[in-house]
């Protein structure tokens, strides 16, 4: 007796379908993990004792303590509290020398404090020299020229001196 | 004379090939996506405002991860761990073995912990300084306060 053959096939049909729906949907949820950086220039270490004078117009005095809190000039943040340094950084370099950010910092002071400090320096900076483009050249300061732009920065130039205080 | 009517053709696109493309989008997707990447499971980075990190890590750059296991401060720079005392001994050793293989090293990348004391960052960027290492940075997530 002769067996009728059955064709088994199945259908891929939807398989596109399934394969795009995965696609579209790891395409969504990926997320890329992304890294910020804030670069810091040490000095050699010869140039760390530096002496001479600098006038209280061009410093601006800060100090951290090991609970994360802040004393900017004579007004005191407790941590997690937000700062401006902007009026202080005008301030410093108002004067045609280069001011001076001095950082007293405790032993014990978190890393983390310490990293919210530097970014809000660099945060106001940045502001700074937007405001001052605006007023100069009616742009904001991405938008200008080379030399405009060397122009501001030598208006705004400061450094930044840590000093560890010792433990009582 | 009779106008010859044109004849309409149904236009077919093969589509055979189309869920090959699709399923090679998908292992590629499957295969390059990182949900997260976390080389040490105890260091928790500061969130803090800043610029995205810029470029591929290169073997001129040093990677210093400083973080706190169990109650104890460590370090770990090129997989190598150590207690934070002994940092200077580890990354000197790891400066000057690079230095044999011919790479001289110009940067260093830090990977801190919040929580991590600046009497041992300090230790850090002294050692560092006196490697001639003056490009630091100090890398972060992002956060606003």
């Amino acid at each position: 007796m002769k067996t009728r053959r059955i064709d088994h096939e199945t259908n891929a049909g939807a398989m596109a379908d399934i394969a795009f729906l995965l696609l579209i949907f790891f395409m969504v949820v990926t997320t890329f993990n992304k890294a910020y950086e804030l670069e810091l220039s040490l000095p050699p270490k010869k140039e760390n004792t530096r002496k001479g004078k600098i006038s209280k117009q061009r410093l601006l005095t800060i100090h951290l303590n090991a609970q994360s809190g802040i004393l900017i000039g004579d007004k005191i943040y407790p941590a997690e509290e937000s700062y401006s340094l902007t009026d202080e950084i005008k301030r410093i370099t108002s004067s045609k020398q280069s001011g001076v950010i001095k950082i007293n910092m405790h032993p014990d002071t978190p890393y983390g404090s310490y990293l919210q400090l530097m970014s809000n320096i660099k945060r106001d900076k940045e502001l700074i020299l937007d405001e001052l483009a605006e007023e100069s050249y009616g742009q904001s300061f991405k938008e200008l020229n080379g030399t405009n732009k060397k122009t501001l920065l030598a208006q705004t130039t400061y450094s930044i001196t840590e000093i560890q205080t010792e433990r009582l | 004379m009779k106008m010859q009517r044109k004849k309409e053709r149904s236009i077919k696109i093969n589509t055979t090939a189309l869920p090959d493309i699709i399923f090679m989008l998908l292992f590629f997707f499957m295969v390059t996506t990182v949900m997260q990447t976390k080389t040490i499971k105890e260091l928790s980075l500061p969130q803090s405002y800043g610029s995205t990190q810029q470029g591929e890590p290169n073997p001129e750059e040093l990677n210093i991860y400083l973080y706190a296991e169990d109650g104890a401060q460590l370090i770990t720079v090129n997989d190598q761990k150590q207690s934070v005392e002994q940092s200077k001994l580890l990354i000197t050793g790891i400066a000057n073995q690079k230095s044999n293989e011919g790479i001289h090293i110009q940067k260093a990348n830090l990977y801190i912990d919040a929580n991590i004391v600046m009497s041992s960052v300090n230790q850090i960027k002294e050692t560092l300084q006196e490697l001639d290492i003056y490009k630091v940075k100090l890398i972060h997530e992002y956060g606003v306060m």
